[in-house]
Protein backbone atom coordinates (compact mmCIF):
# COMPACT_ATOMS: atom_id res chain seq x y z
CA UNK A 1 0.00 0.00 0.00
CA UNK A 2 1.25 3.42 -0.88
CA UNK A 3 1.15 5.86 2.01
CA UNK A 4 0.42 9.58 1.75
CA UNK A 5 4.07 10.44 1.33
CA UNK A 6 4.31 7.89 -1.44
CA UNK A 7 1.51 9.56 -3.37
CA UNK A 8 3.18 12.88 -2.75
CA UNK A 9 6.34 11.44 -4.14
CA UNK A 10 4.51 10.24 -7.21
CA UNK A 11 2.87 13.62 -7.67
CA UNK A 12 6.21 15.34 -7.31
CA UNK A 13 7.60 13.05 -9.97
CA UNK A 14 4.70 13.82 -12.29
CA UNK A 15 5.32 17.53 -12.02
CA UNK A 16 8.97 17.14 -12.70
CA UNK A 17 10.61 17.21 -9.32
CA UNK A 18 13.55 14.91 -8.81
CA UNK A 19 12.19 13.08 -5.85
CA UNK A 20 13.07 9.57 -4.86
CA UNK A 21 10.15 7.27 -4.21
CA UNK A 22 9.48 4.18 -2.14
CA UNK A 23 6.73 1.62 -2.04
CA UNK A 24 5.87 2.30 1.56
CA UNK A 25 6.75 5.43 3.49
CA UNK A 26 5.16 4.91 6.87
CA UNK A 27 8.52 4.90 8.59
CA UNK A 28 11.65 7.01 8.37
CA UNK A 29 15.36 6.58 8.69
CA UNK A 30 18.43 8.77 8.69
CA UNK A 31 20.66 9.29 5.69
CA UNK A 32 24.11 10.71 6.29
CA UNK A 33 25.40 12.63 3.29
CA UNK A 34 29.15 12.44 2.87
CA UNK A 35 31.64 13.84 0.39
CA UNK A 36 34.67 11.74 -0.41
CA UNK A 37 37.62 12.36 -2.69
CA UNK A 38 38.92 8.80 -2.50
CA UNK A 39 42.60 7.98 -2.24
CA UNK A 40 43.38 10.02 -5.35
CA UNK A 41 42.65 13.22 -3.42
CA UNK A 42 43.54 12.17 0.11
CA UNK A 43 46.83 10.45 -0.78
CA UNK A 44 47.42 11.71 -4.33
CA UNK A 45 47.52 10.16 -7.76
CA UNK A 46 50.62 7.98 -8.02
CA UNK A 47 52.83 7.97 -11.10
CA UNK A 48 51.75 4.45 -11.94
CA UNK A 49 48.15 5.66 -12.25
CA UNK A 50 49.18 8.35 -14.73
CA UNK A 51 50.01 7.52 -18.34
CA UNK A 52 52.98 9.86 -18.51
CA UNK A 53 54.69 9.22 -15.18
CA UNK A 54 53.78 12.40 -13.33
CA UNK A 55 52.60 11.99 -9.75
CA UNK A 56 50.05 14.43 -8.37
CA UNK A 57 49.35 15.38 -4.76
CA UNK A 58 46.80 17.80 -3.38
CA UNK A 59 47.41 20.20 -0.51
CA UNK A 60 43.83 21.40 -0.66
CA UNK A 61 40.75 20.25 -2.53
CA UNK A 62 37.73 22.18 -1.32
CA UNK A 63 34.36 21.53 -2.94
CA UNK A 64 31.26 23.55 -2.16
CA UNK A 65 28.24 21.28 -2.17
CA UNK A 66 24.70 22.62 -2.46
CA UNK A 67 21.20 21.46 -3.27
CA UNK A 68 21.50 17.91 -1.98
CA UNK A 69 18.27 15.93 -2.33
CA UNK A 70 17.98 12.28 -1.30
CA UNK A 71 14.72 10.41 -1.14
CA UNK A 72 12.84 13.60 -1.88
CA UNK A 73 14.30 15.32 1.18
CA UNK A 74 16.49 18.36 0.67
CA UNK A 75 19.43 19.34 2.81
CA UNK A 76 19.06 22.92 3.93
CA UNK A 77 22.74 23.66 4.21
CA UNK A 78 25.68 23.95 1.88
CA UNK A 79 29.10 22.70 2.90
CA UNK A 80 32.68 23.13 1.76
CA UNK A 81 34.81 20.25 3.03
CA UNK A 82 38.48 19.97 2.21
CA UNK A 83 38.73 16.56 0.61
CA UNK A 84 42.50 16.52 0.92
CA UNK A 85 42.07 15.94 4.65
CA UNK A 86 42.27 12.20 5.18
CA UNK A 87 39.18 10.41 6.44
CA UNK A 88 40.30 6.81 6.30
CA UNK A 89 37.72 6.05 3.66
CA UNK A 90 34.76 7.48 5.53
CA UNK A 91 34.44 10.75 3.65
CA UNK A 92 33.34 14.05 5.13
CA UNK A 93 29.79 14.12 6.56
CA UNK A 94 27.96 17.26 5.50
CA UNK A 95 24.30 16.60 6.30
CA UNK A 96 21.89 14.20 8.00
CA UNK A 97 18.45 13.79 6.47
CA UNK A 98 15.33 12.15 7.86
CA UNK A 99 14.11 10.23 4.84
CA UNK A 100 11.06 8.00 4.29
CA UNK A 101 11.90 4.34 4.43
CA UNK A 102 12.31 2.58 1.13
CA UNK A 103 14.64 2.32 -1.82
CA UNK A 104 15.38 5.77 -3.17
CA UNK A 105 16.71 6.74 -6.56
CA UNK A 106 16.91 10.08 -8.33
CA UNK A 107 19.21 11.79 -5.85
CA UNK A 108 20.85 15.02 -6.87
CA UNK A 109 23.38 17.55 -5.71
CA UNK A 110 25.31 20.55 -7.00
CA UNK A 111 28.96 21.49 -6.88
CA UNK A 112 29.11 25.25 -6.99
CA UNK A 113 32.84 25.76 -6.54
CA UNK A 114 35.98 23.67 -6.59
CA UNK A 115 39.31 24.94 -5.28
CA UNK A 116 42.36 22.77 -5.58
CA UNK A 117 45.99 23.34 -4.83
CA UNK A 118 48.84 20.91 -5.06
CA UNK A 119 51.78 19.82 -7.12
CA UNK A 120 52.89 17.31 -9.69
CA UNK A 121 56.34 15.79 -9.86
CA UNK A 122 58.33 13.77 -12.35
CA UNK A 123 62.05 13.15 -12.71
CA UNK A 124 62.96 15.78 -10.12
CA UNK A 125 60.76 18.46 -11.68
CA UNK A 126 57.87 19.83 -9.63
CA UNK A 127 55.02 21.97 -10.91
CA UNK A 128 52.62 23.66 -8.53
CA UNK A 129 49.03 24.63 -9.20
CA UNK A 130 46.33 26.55 -7.37
CA UNK A 131 43.10 26.76 -9.32
CA UNK A 132 39.49 27.64 -8.58
CA UNK A 133 36.48 26.74 -10.70
CA UNK A 134 33.27 28.54 -9.91
CA UNK A 135 31.03 27.24 -12.67
CA UNK A 136 28.22 25.61 -10.67
CA UNK A 137 27.11 22.23 -11.92
CA UNK A 138 24.04 20.26 -10.89
CA UNK A 139 24.30 16.47 -10.90
CA UNK A 140 20.97 14.71 -11.34
CA UNK A 141 19.66 11.25 -12.08
CA UNK A 142 22.53 9.72 -10.18
CA UNK A 143 22.98 5.99 -10.67
CA UNK A 144 22.56 4.71 -7.16
CA UNK A 145 19.87 3.41 -4.85
CA UNK A 146 19.79 4.54 -1.24
CA UNK A 147 18.02 2.00 0.93
CA UNK A 148 16.48 3.38 4.11
CA UNK A 149 14.93 1.19 6.80
CA UNK A 150 12.45 2.42 9.38
CA UNK A 151 14.62 3.72 12.19
CA UNK A 152 17.74 2.77 10.29
CA UNK A 153 20.87 4.56 9.15
CA UNK A 154 22.09 4.85 5.55
CA UNK A 155 24.80 6.78 3.75
CA UNK A 156 24.68 8.72 0.50
CA UNK A 157 28.19 9.48 -0.69
CA UNK A 158 29.05 12.23 -3.15
CA UNK A 159 32.27 10.98 -4.68
CA UNK A 160 34.63 13.44 -6.34
CA UNK A 161 36.92 12.07 -9.04
CA UNK A 162 40.02 14.27 -9.15
CA UNK A 163 41.63 12.34 -11.98
CA UNK A 164 39.12 13.82 -14.43
CA UNK A 165 41.13 17.03 -14.36
CA UNK A 166 43.93 15.12 -16.04
CA UNK A 167 41.92 13.26 -18.66
CA UNK A 168 43.03 13.77 -22.26
CA UNK A 169 39.52 13.45 -23.67
CA UNK A 170 36.09 14.83 -22.92
CA UNK A 171 34.36 11.97 -24.70
CA UNK A 172 36.44 8.82 -24.50
CA UNK A 173 35.29 5.99 -22.25
CA UNK A 174 38.95 5.20 -21.61
CA UNK A 175 40.84 8.50 -21.53
CA UNK A 176 44.50 8.65 -20.63
CA UNK A 177 45.33 10.34 -17.33
CA UNK A 178 48.19 12.72 -18.05
CA UNK A 179 49.84 15.87 -16.75
CA UNK A 180 52.55 16.73 -19.31
CA UNK A 181 50.49 19.26 -21.26
CA UNK A 182 49.65 21.11 -18.05
CA UNK A 183 53.30 21.08 -17.01
CA UNK A 184 54.29 22.44 -20.42
CA UNK A 185 51.83 25.30 -19.96
CA UNK A 186 54.15 26.80 -17.34
CA UNK A 187 55.42 29.25 -19.92
CA UNK A 188 57.63 31.32 -17.63
CA UNK A 189 59.15 28.23 -16.07
CA UNK A 190 58.70 29.43 -12.53
CA UNK A 191 57.12 26.18 -11.41
CA UNK A 192 53.63 27.60 -10.97
CA UNK A 193 50.99 26.74 -13.55
CA UNK A 194 48.68 29.72 -13.50
CA UNK A 195 45.24 30.31 -14.93
CA UNK A 196 46.70 32.94 -17.27
CA UNK A 197 49.25 30.47 -18.60
CA UNK A 198 46.58 27.84 -19.12
CA UNK A 199 44.35 30.32 -20.91
CA UNK A 200 47.20 30.96 -23.32
CA UNK A 201 47.94 27.28 -23.92
CA UNK A 202 46.35 25.30 -26.72
CA UNK A 203 44.83 21.92 -25.86
CA UNK A 204 47.11 20.20 -28.36
CA UNK A 205 46.22 16.54 -28.73
CA UNK A 206 43.40 16.57 -26.21
CA UNK A 207 40.08 15.55 -27.73
CA UNK A 208 37.13 17.82 -26.93
CA UNK A 209 34.67 15.69 -28.90
CA UNK A 210 32.32 16.36 -31.74
CA UNK A 211 31.39 19.88 -30.68
CA UNK A 212 34.95 21.11 -30.32
CA UNK A 213 34.81 24.58 -28.89
CA UNK A 214 37.36 24.08 -26.12
CA UNK A 215 40.30 26.18 -27.14
CA UNK A 216 42.57 26.53 -24.14
CA UNK A 217 43.79 24.30 -21.36
CA UNK A 218 41.96 26.50 -18.87
CA UNK A 219 38.68 25.97 -20.74
CA UNK A 220 39.54 22.29 -20.76
CA UNK A 221 39.90 22.20 -16.99
CA UNK A 222 36.65 24.12 -16.57
CA UNK A 223 34.90 21.53 -18.72
CA UNK A 224 36.45 18.68 -16.76
CA UNK A 225 35.53 20.34 -13.48
CA UNK A 226 31.91 19.79 -14.46
CA UNK A 227 32.46 16.05 -14.72
CA UNK A 228 33.98 15.21 -11.35
CA UNK A 229 30.75 14.59 -9.43
CA UNK A 230 29.71 10.97 -8.87
CA UNK A 231 27.85 9.02 -6.21
CA UNK A 232 28.73 6.04 -4.07
CA UNK A 233 32.03 5.53 -5.84
CA UNK A 234 31.50 5.03 -9.53
CA UNK A 235 27.83 5.96 -9.89
CA UNK A 236 27.37 8.42 -12.74
CA UNK A 237 25.02 11.39 -12.85
CA UNK A 238 23.78 13.72 -15.55
CA UNK A 239 25.73 16.98 -15.34
CA UNK A 240 23.97 20.26 -15.93
CA UNK A 241 26.01 23.47 -15.78
CA UNK A 242 24.08 26.20 -14.01
CA UNK A 243 24.11 29.95 -14.44
CA UNK A 244 26.56 31.66 -12.13
CA UNK B 1 32.90 1.19 -31.62
CA UNK B 2 30.88 0.35 -28.52
CA UNK B 3 28.90 3.56 -28.92
CA UNK B 4 27.96 2.75 -32.45
CA UNK B 5 27.10 -0.85 -31.71
CA UNK B 6 24.81 0.23 -28.93
CA UNK B 7 23.21 2.70 -31.27
CA UNK B 8 22.65 0.08 -33.90
CA UNK B 9 21.30 -2.36 -31.35
CA UNK B 10 18.91 0.31 -30.15
CA UNK B 11 17.87 1.05 -33.70
CA UNK B 12 17.17 -2.62 -34.31
CA UNK B 13 15.10 -2.75 -31.15
CA UNK B 14 13.16 0.29 -32.15
CA UNK B 15 12.22 -1.13 -35.49
CA UNK B 16 9.46 -2.89 -33.59
CA UNK B 17 7.33 -1.41 -30.88
CA UNK B 18 4.84 -2.86 -28.49
CA UNK B 19 1.20 -1.97 -28.64
CA UNK B 20 -1.61 -3.19 -26.41
CA UNK B 21 -2.31 -6.13 -28.69
CA UNK B 22 1.32 -7.18 -28.95
CA UNK B 23 4.42 -6.24 -30.89
CA UNK B 24 3.90 -4.38 -34.15
CA UNK B 25 6.32 -3.29 -36.77
CA UNK B 26 6.98 0.46 -36.73
CA UNK B 27 6.50 2.32 -40.02
CA UNK B 28 9.87 2.31 -41.63
CA UNK B 29 11.61 3.29 -44.79
CA UNK B 30 14.70 2.00 -46.56
CA UNK B 31 16.78 4.57 -48.41
CA UNK B 32 20.16 4.35 -50.08
CA UNK B 33 22.98 6.38 -48.57
CA UNK B 34 25.33 7.90 -51.11
CA UNK B 35 28.48 9.98 -51.15
CA UNK B 36 27.45 13.61 -51.65
CA UNK B 37 30.22 15.81 -52.96
CA UNK B 38 28.27 19.05 -52.82
CA UNK B 39 29.98 20.13 -49.62
CA UNK B 40 33.44 20.28 -51.18
CA UNK B 41 33.65 23.89 -52.24
CA UNK B 42 36.64 26.13 -52.91
CA UNK B 43 37.10 28.25 -49.80
CA UNK B 44 39.08 31.23 -48.62
CA UNK B 45 40.46 30.62 -45.15
CA UNK B 46 40.74 32.99 -42.22
CA UNK B 47 44.39 33.46 -43.13
CA UNK B 48 43.57 34.36 -46.71
CA UNK B 49 44.41 31.13 -48.51
CA UNK B 50 42.26 30.10 -51.45
CA UNK B 51 41.94 26.37 -50.88
CA UNK B 52 40.74 23.79 -53.34
CA UNK B 53 40.29 20.20 -52.21
CA UNK B 54 41.05 17.57 -54.81
CA UNK B 55 40.38 14.58 -52.60
CA UNK B 56 39.09 13.99 -49.10
CA UNK B 57 39.13 10.35 -48.06
CA UNK B 58 37.61 9.19 -44.80
CA UNK B 59 37.28 5.81 -43.11
CA UNK B 60 34.10 5.55 -41.06
CA UNK B 61 31.70 2.98 -39.78
CA UNK B 62 28.20 2.44 -38.51
CA UNK B 63 26.06 5.38 -39.50
CA UNK B 64 23.10 6.00 -37.20
CA UNK B 65 20.32 8.56 -37.55
CA UNK B 66 18.61 10.22 -34.60
CA UNK B 67 15.33 11.92 -33.83
CA UNK B 68 14.68 14.29 -30.94
CA UNK B 69 14.17 12.55 -27.61
CA UNK B 70 15.95 11.03 -24.70
CA UNK B 71 19.40 9.57 -25.04
CA UNK B 72 18.73 5.91 -24.43
CA UNK B 73 21.81 4.57 -26.11
CA UNK B 74 24.52 6.76 -24.69
CA UNK B 75 27.11 5.93 -22.12
CA UNK B 76 27.47 7.94 -18.97
CA UNK B 77 30.31 9.80 -20.60
CA UNK B 78 28.21 10.59 -23.59
CA UNK B 79 25.36 11.77 -21.40
CA UNK B 80 27.74 13.90 -19.46
CA UNK B 81 29.51 15.40 -22.41
CA UNK B 82 26.19 15.90 -24.15
CA UNK B 83 24.92 17.87 -21.21
CA UNK B 84 28.03 19.98 -21.11
CA UNK B 85 28.06 20.60 -24.79
CA UNK B 86 24.40 21.39 -25.03
CA UNK B 87 24.77 24.22 -22.60
CA UNK B 88 28.31 25.41 -22.82
CA UNK B 89 29.53 24.70 -26.31
CA UNK B 90 26.49 24.00 -28.43
CA UNK B 91 26.57 25.09 -32.03
CA UNK B 92 23.36 25.96 -33.81
CA UNK B 93 21.93 23.10 -35.81
CA UNK B 94 23.83 20.32 -34.07
CA UNK B 95 21.63 17.99 -32.08
CA UNK B 96 23.69 15.77 -29.84
CA UNK B 97 20.93 14.14 -27.87
CA UNK B 98 18.32 12.04 -29.48
CA UNK B 99 17.05 8.57 -30.07
CA UNK B 100 18.63 6.33 -32.65
CA UNK B 101 15.89 5.26 -35.05
CA UNK B 102 17.85 4.57 -38.20
CA UNK B 103 21.06 2.83 -39.11
CA UNK B 104 23.42 1.80 -41.83
CA UNK B 105 25.91 -0.55 -40.20
CA UNK B 106 29.21 -1.39 -41.80
CA UNK B 107 32.67 -0.08 -42.54
CA UNK B 108 33.13 2.44 -45.31
CA UNK B 109 35.82 4.43 -47.06
CA UNK B 110 34.44 7.55 -48.67
CA UNK B 111 36.20 9.84 -51.12
CA UNK B 112 34.77 13.28 -51.65
CA UNK B 113 34.13 14.72 -54.21
CA UNK B 114 35.22 12.18 -56.79
CA UNK B 115 32.86 9.43 -55.63
CA UNK B 116 29.83 11.68 -55.72
CA UNK B 117 26.74 9.50 -55.98
CA UNK B 118 28.38 6.21 -55.01
CA UNK B 119 26.11 4.12 -52.83
CA UNK B 120 27.32 3.05 -49.42
CA UNK B 121 24.33 0.82 -48.79
CA UNK B 122 20.71 1.01 -47.79
CA UNK B 123 19.79 2.52 -44.43
CA UNK B 124 16.69 1.45 -42.55
CA UNK B 125 14.89 4.24 -40.68
CA UNK B 126 11.71 4.48 -38.68
CA UNK B 127 9.38 7.15 -40.01
CA UNK B 128 9.93 10.38 -38.14
CA UNK B 129 11.54 13.79 -38.00
CA UNK B 130 15.29 13.43 -37.94
CA UNK B 131 17.80 15.75 -36.39
CA UNK B 132 21.26 14.28 -36.72
CA UNK B 133 23.50 11.63 -38.14
CA UNK B 134 26.28 10.04 -36.13
CA UNK B 135 29.06 7.65 -37.06
CA UNK B 136 32.31 6.29 -35.74
CA UNK B 137 35.63 7.26 -37.25
CA UNK B 138 37.56 4.26 -38.50
CA UNK B 139 40.87 3.42 -40.09
CA UNK B 140 41.69 2.21 -43.56
CA UNK B 141 42.64 -1.45 -43.57
CA UNK B 142 44.84 -3.44 -45.89
CA UNK B 143 42.07 -6.01 -46.24
CA UNK B 144 39.75 -3.47 -47.68
CA UNK B 145 42.12 -1.18 -49.55
CA UNK B 146 45.28 -3.12 -50.28
CA UNK B 147 48.49 -2.84 -48.33
CA UNK B 148 49.86 0.00 -50.43
CA UNK B 149 46.93 2.32 -49.99
CA UNK B 150 48.04 5.44 -48.08
CA UNK B 151 44.86 5.41 -46.00
CA UNK B 152 45.80 2.10 -44.38
CA UNK B 153 46.23 2.78 -40.66
CA UNK B 154 44.78 6.27 -40.92
CA UNK B 155 41.35 7.87 -40.59
CA UNK B 156 41.45 10.58 -43.21
CA UNK B 157 43.63 12.03 -45.93
CA UNK B 158 42.76 15.41 -47.39
CA UNK B 159 44.67 16.72 -50.40
CA UNK B 160 44.53 19.91 -52.39
CA UNK B 161 46.14 23.26 -52.99
CA UNK B 162 46.29 26.50 -51.04
CA UNK B 163 47.06 29.71 -52.88
CA UNK B 164 47.87 33.12 -51.49
CA UNK B 165 49.04 35.79 -53.89
CA UNK B 166 51.21 34.15 -56.52
CA UNK B 167 52.29 31.26 -54.35
CA UNK B 168 50.55 27.90 -54.38
CA UNK B 169 51.19 25.13 -51.87
CA UNK B 170 50.14 21.56 -52.49
CA UNK B 171 49.09 19.93 -49.25
CA UNK B 172 48.37 16.50 -47.88
CA UNK B 173 46.78 16.27 -44.43
CA UNK B 174 46.71 12.89 -42.71
CA UNK B 175 44.49 12.40 -39.66
CA UNK B 176 44.31 9.60 -37.11
CA UNK B 177 41.21 9.73 -34.92
CA UNK B 178 41.31 8.36 -31.38
CA UNK B 179 40.17 4.76 -31.23
CA UNK B 180 36.41 4.31 -31.52
CA UNK B 181 35.92 8.07 -31.66
CA UNK B 182 32.31 8.86 -32.45
CA UNK B 183 31.12 11.82 -34.45
CA UNK B 184 27.85 12.91 -32.87
CA UNK B 185 25.42 15.54 -34.02
CA UNK B 186 26.07 16.19 -37.69
CA UNK B 187 22.97 17.92 -39.04
CA UNK B 188 20.36 15.73 -40.73
CA UNK B 189 17.12 17.69 -40.73
CA UNK B 190 14.41 15.84 -42.58
CA UNK B 191 11.02 14.28 -41.98
CA UNK B 192 10.72 10.79 -43.44
CA UNK B 193 7.58 8.76 -43.86
CA UNK B 194 7.09 5.15 -44.75
CA UNK B 195 6.49 6.18 -48.35
CA UNK B 196 9.49 8.47 -48.66
CA UNK B 197 11.67 7.89 -51.68
CA UNK B 198 14.98 9.23 -52.91
CA UNK B 199 18.32 8.89 -51.19
CA UNK B 200 20.41 10.24 -48.35
CA UNK B 201 23.64 12.05 -49.17
CA UNK B 202 26.57 12.14 -46.74
CA UNK B 203 28.65 15.29 -47.01
CA UNK B 204 31.94 16.64 -45.85
CA UNK B 205 31.60 20.42 -45.85
CA UNK B 206 34.69 22.53 -46.39
CA UNK B 207 32.68 25.43 -44.96
CA UNK B 208 30.75 25.05 -41.72
CA UNK B 209 27.22 25.87 -42.87
CA UNK B 210 26.32 27.27 -39.46
CA UNK B 211 29.24 29.50 -38.67
CA UNK B 212 31.08 30.01 -41.93
CA UNK B 213 34.48 28.87 -40.76
CA UNK B 214 36.48 26.52 -42.97
CA UNK B 215 38.24 23.23 -42.43
CA UNK B 216 41.58 24.93 -42.97
CA UNK B 217 41.39 28.14 -40.94
CA UNK B 218 44.08 27.00 -38.51
CA UNK B 219 46.64 26.25 -41.20
CA UNK B 220 49.28 28.74 -42.37
CA UNK B 221 50.41 26.76 -45.38
CA UNK B 222 53.36 28.96 -46.30
CA UNK B 223 54.72 28.89 -42.77
CA UNK B 224 54.37 25.11 -42.74
CA UNK B 225 56.38 24.81 -45.95
CA UNK B 226 59.71 24.95 -44.20
CA UNK B 227 61.85 24.06 -47.22
CA UNK B 228 59.90 26.27 -49.58
CA UNK B 229 59.31 23.55 -52.14
CA UNK B 230 55.62 24.28 -52.40
CA UNK B 231 54.62 20.97 -50.81
CA UNK B 232 53.29 20.50 -47.28
CA UNK B 233 52.50 17.22 -45.60
CA UNK B 234 50.96 17.21 -42.15
CA UNK B 235 50.68 13.89 -40.40
CA UNK B 236 50.73 12.48 -36.89
CA UNK B 237 54.01 11.97 -35.10
CA UNK B 238 56.00 14.74 -36.81
CA UNK B 239 57.14 17.21 -34.20
CA UNK B 240 57.66 20.08 -36.63
CA UNK B 241 54.01 20.11 -37.64
CA UNK B 242 52.46 18.77 -34.45
CA UNK B 243 50.57 21.94 -33.52
CA UNK B 244 49.10 22.25 -37.01
CA UNK B 245 48.25 18.57 -37.04
CA UNK B 246 46.30 18.70 -33.82
CA UNK B 247 44.59 21.94 -34.81
CA UNK B 248 43.41 20.42 -38.09
CA UNK B 249 42.48 17.12 -36.47
CA UNK B 250 40.23 18.86 -33.98
CA UNK B 251 38.33 20.58 -36.76
CA UNK B 252 38.20 17.45 -38.87
CA UNK B 253 36.64 15.52 -35.99
CA UNK B 254 33.92 18.05 -35.16
CA UNK B 255 30.35 17.80 -36.33
CA UNK B 256 30.64 21.24 -37.88
CA UNK B 257 31.86 19.91 -41.18
CA UNK B 258 29.63 16.89 -41.79
CA UNK B 259 25.98 16.61 -42.66
CA UNK B 260 23.46 14.34 -44.31
CA UNK B 261 20.72 15.40 -46.70
CA UNK B 262 17.66 13.84 -48.22
CA UNK B 263 17.17 14.29 -51.92
CA UNK B 264 14.52 12.95 -54.26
Amino acid sequence: MRGPLGWGCLLAGLIGASAGCSDDTTGRGDVTVTVYGEAFIEAGIPAEAMADGWAVTFDRFVVTVDDVVVGGVAATNSASPDLAVATGGAGHPIASLSVPEGKHTGARFALSRIELAGSASKDGVTKRFEWAFDQPTRFTGCETTTTVADGGQATFEITVHADHFFYDSLVSEAPAVVFQALADADADGDGDITQAELEAADIGGYDPGSAGGVGSLWAWLVAQSQSVGHVDGEGHCDAEPLAR
Amino acid sequence: MRHALRGIAAAATLLTFTACDGPQEAPRVSLPVVVDGAGIEPVTTALGYAVTVSSARLALQDLVFTVAGEVHTASAWERLSGALISTAYAHPGHYQGGEVTGALPGEFVVTWPTEDGRSLGVATLIAGTYQAVNFTFGQGTADGLGAEDPLVGHTAIVSGTATKGDRTTAFTLVVDAPEARALVGAPFAVTLGASSTGRLGLRLNTVDPSEGDTLFDALDFEALDGDGDGVVRIEPGVAEVEAAYFAFRRVCLTHDHYSAHHEE
